[in-house]
This record gives structure tokens, sequence and C-alpha cells, in this order.
């Protein structure tokens, strides 16, 4: 599973696997180079396990989970140890989550939201993420997330992922929709962002496709295929030598073959300039 | 007075209820008396543009939505939604629920409740719902909890949940859960709810492969599923006649217990 220097390989343009079109996936297999799980679907539900099994049969499995809430003050171990078993188990390369937290002492929200961008908080999550890297004995990488309102904090964002990753060694999943989608709600430039983050820690990418709604506020849907400006953004991040794979996402409106999805990763793989 | 033991709690608690905001500019007194707050921490939650929160905060709601359904009427969505934490919970049942001195719709909200804190799992919630609503919390070992992710929950994405058991993961919207507690509690064939229904969940090749024993209340809950095409294989394989849920669901419907 990987290179001679114990770094996971190169793996490629992959999909999200999603059961609405597991079939699909199946038969298009030679044209997907790996897959990443929503991990959380497999949790505390042995008999899903039979559906993994099955994939990695004929693919490279990624988890990607929801629970980690890196941003909260600890780890939730029991949750952890689940991931672990699930990870070792498909002998997942690497594992990520999203950069935020649902989570707190008093509260559990329905959704993923921004951590407080400060030097502290920069700490409790680098720890929380090196904690959890140790423990899954496996690579580990932070997704950056939408976000609709945010704390007053003492740092940008970008200056919070910078210092975050300085505090630990664990990765970034660069979710390119994500970075267009909110640099284009709170007005910033997106390839300043990345002027300003750490791209060598860039271990995987994500690529949905986004809208606009009545009120001019962009979503990541992923309901659509990749517009063409977060094609051009993933241009501007390229193919840095960390970079393990890149990832499709498609979560609603899924078309009756893959094709839109298939032309999707060739997209995507022309602008890092991994196509043949 | 609700604890809350840092920036983010304060933040989160924000998202639940905007109007924190507006107080933190205004009185931030009464803030702290109320969540014995830091001054720091309630200064920077004055910081924060209220537009931005309010549209946030709609989002969020309509995940939570979108993640625990769309089960009941608006006023009572809101308390569902709020379910996820129990100090809003309580929150809302006080503010948004004067009605709940009435004992119907208070055990019809009770029932609700029940599932949905069957469906989190959520042994918080479990407890708090109990002790809320003084019903007995039940667990239903024979599902497992529904699966919520960010990717289903986010706006213009699927609003179903799951059931899963076995290689086969079958959908179901939470709307049906609403109609549970008035199908249980009306006229109803004598043999209904039977005592006890079994449910096969099986491969796609039709090999069972897990067999569950069932109270009636969730064998109702099933029955409900029949009237969705996608889930009339799953109905198929309890031992309950079509025929009842067709009735219970008429019966539902006639209540204006259907959305």
């Amino acid at each position: 599973m990987g290179t001679p220097d114990g770094e996971p390989k190169r793996l490629g343009v992959g999909l999200a696997y999603r059961s609405a079109f597991s079939e699909q996936i199946r038969q298009n297999k030679s044209a997907i180079d790996w897959l990443e799980i929503p991990l959380d679907q497999y949790v505390d539900n042995p008999y899903a396990l039979d559906e993994l099994e099955e994939l990695r049969q004929d693919f490279v499995i990624v988890p990607h989970c929801v629970g980690m809430s890196v941003g909260s003050d600890s780890v939730d171990v029991e949750y952890l140890s689940k991931v672990r078993m699930i990870s070792d188990m498909i002998e997942a390369p690497w594992v990520t989550d999203h950069l935020g937290f649902n989570h707190t002492q008093t509260f559990t929200l329905a959704d993923i939201v921004p951590v407080e961008w400060s030097s502290a908080r920069a700490r409790v999550v680098a720890e929380n993420a090196q904690k959890i890297q140790d423990e899954l004995g496996r690579p580990f990488a932070l997704e950056n997330i939408t976000y609709h309102v945010s704390f007053p904090s003492e740092l940008t964002e970008a200056e919070f992922l910078a210092e975050f990753l300085s505090n630990c060694d664990c990765g970034l999943l660069l979710d390119v929709t994500n970075l267009s989608v909110n640099a284009a709600n709170h007005g910033y430039d997106p390839r300043a962002f990345l002027d300003q983050i750490p791209v060598d820690r860039i271990i995987q990418i994500h690529l949905a496709g986004c809208a606009r709604d009545d009120e001019g506020i962009w979503h990541d849907s992923h309901d659509r295929p990749i517009p063409d400006h977060v094609l051009d953004l993933l241009q501007e991040v390229g193919s840095p030598a960390s970079l393990r794979g890149i990832l499709i996402e498609r979560d609603a409106a899924y078309p009756s073959d893959l094709s839109e999805l298939l032309d999707d990763m060739r997209h995507a793989a022309r602008a890092v300039g991994w196509s043949g | 007075m609700a604890r809350i033991t840092g920036a983010q709690d304060l933040f989160a608690h924000a998202l639940l209820e905007p109007s924190l905001v507006t107080t933190a500019q205004v009185n931030p007194d009464l803030l702290k008396a109320r969540f014995a707050a830091s001054d720091a921490d309630i200064k920077r939650l004055a910081r924060i543009d209220e537009a931005g929160l309010a549209r946030a905060a709609h989002i969020l709601h309509g995940k939570r939505r979108r993640q625990l359904g769309w089960i009941l009427p608006a006023t009572r969505t809101l308390l569902f939604d709020d379910a996820v934490g129990h100090v809003v919970v309580t929150d809302y049942l006080d503010s948004v629920l004067p009605w709940r001195e009435s004992d119907e719709p208070r055990q019809q909200l009770a029932e609700a409740l029940r599932f949905s804190a069957f469906l989190q799992e959520d042994v918080r919630v479990s407890a708090a719902l109990a002790q809320l609503t003084a019903f007995e919390v039940v667990r239903y070992d024979v599902m497992t909890r529904p699966i919520i992710t960010r990717e289903n929950a986010n706006p213009g994405r699927t609003s179903s949940g799951r059931l899963t058991g076995g290689t086969e993961i079958v959908s179901f919207d939470y709307d049906v859960l609403a109609m549970r507690s008035s199908a249980l509690s009306h006229e109803l064939p004598e043999k209904w709810p039977p005592a006890e229904t079994h449910i096969v969940l099986h491969r796609n090749d039709r090999e069972p492969i897990r067999i569950f024993r069932v109270e009636p209340s969730v064998a109702c809950l099933l029955v409900s599923y029949a009237s969705i095409p996608r889930l009339a294989d799953l109905a198929a394989q309890c031992e309950i006649e079509l025929v009842d849920a067709e009735r219970i669901i008429s019966q539902s419907i006639a209540m204006g217990m259907l959305l």
C-alpha cells in the first residue's frame, strides 16, 4: 500500500462511494483509481462491513469521517477505536475528517462548524489530530470546511491552517470547492489563501459541484459537475509532491450513468497534469 | 443556567439561538448571568455579523430538518430538530409549545422524541428526554442508528435516513414516524398490532442474512414504510398485512398527521 519510505503511494483520481451508484461504480471499476467511503455509515454496523470487504477486492479505500470533532477539547477515544478497527480492516492508506467541531461540552450540533481561529485552538486541534494519527497508525488529514459565519478570531482561516499544521505532522485534505465557495461568500482571494498555507502538506483534494442560491450565497451543493472556476483553482494548486489522491464527490442529482462523474475525473486529472 | 465553558460553546449556542448576539450587544450582563460566560467571550459574540449568523443558523436548522426529519408541523419540527442538544430542547419546549399541558399532543410529542432519541442513539439526549417527557425512553436494538453524514445532510441533498442491515441498505423518510402514535392509539384490527413480528433483511440475492424479532411499535413503523415503493421488498418480508398499512396511512392522513 505504501512507498518504500513508508508514505502512501499516489492513488490517482477517485470517487466518493455512495450506495446510490454502487452498481455503476463496479461496472466502471477500471476507470476509477480509488474510492473514499463515508466511514460513519459503517461504524457500529457490522453487517455493512461485508460491503467493504467486497469493495476492497477491487479498490483501494480511504475512509472519510465526520465524527472526530477535532476542534473540540478532546478526542472521543471510543469513536476513534472504531475508526481504527475499520481502517485496519480495509488497510486504509490514510484517514480524513473535517477541520471543525460538532460538539462541545454542552452541545451537539447537526453539522461541522468552524473552530475559533486562534493560536490556542490551533494547538488543541493539532494535539487532537496528532493523537488521532498516532492511534490510527496511518496518515490523518483534515479538510477545510465551508462556513457561513465564523467566530471573531485573532487569525484568518489560512493563518490558522498554517499554524495548526506547524504544530503536528498531519496532512491537509484541501477541498478546492469549499475554498472557492468560502472565498466567494466571504470576499477573499482564494489564490492568496493558497499562498498562505503549506501546500506541501496537502495529501488529498476534494472536488464537487457548487451552486449559488437566490440570495447570491454559494453552497457546496455536490449535485452537479465541477464548474470551470473550481477546476481553474485546482490548476493553481497543481500537484504538490505530497498529494496522494484527488476525489470527486457527488451527493445528489445522481446521473443515471457515471459518464458525468468520469468526465469530472478526467478534467481533474488534466488540471493537475496527471492525465496520460 | 446553561453552563458555557468557552468561546466555542458560546458560538455553538449562538448558532442555535441567534438572538444571543443582539443580547450581547445591548445587555451583556444578562448574557453573563444566563451563561456564566466570560466578558471576553461575550464581547466577541457581540462582534459576530448578525446577518451572517442568521444565515448560518438558518442553514443549520435546514440541515437538521433534513437530518432528523420533516416529521412534525413547523413548531414541533423546531423542537425535534433541537432534540440534538437537550439544553435547547428545554428552551424550545418552554418557548414554542404553549400547548404542552394538553395530554394528547404531549403524548404524541413524547412519542416523537422517543424516536428521536432512538434514532440518534444518543444516551445524553435519551436521558434528558426521559426526564422531560416522563416517558420511558426505549432503545430499539433491532435497528442500527440512522446514517447521518455531512454528505446527506447538506442543502439540496437527500432527506432520507437509512435503515441498515446486512449488505442491503434501505432508505426511508422520517415523515412516516409521525403517524406512529396515532396509528397505535386509534381503531385498528383486533390482531393489530401483533404481539410479535419478524423482519427479515436479505441480500440482493434474497438470501436472508438477519432475522429480527421486533416489538409491535417497530412493526407499525415498518408497515408505514410499505407505502414507499422502494421499501416494498422489506415490507413484504414482514409478517404484516399490507392492507393494514394502507388503512393506517389513510387514518393518519385523515387525522392530519401526515405532512
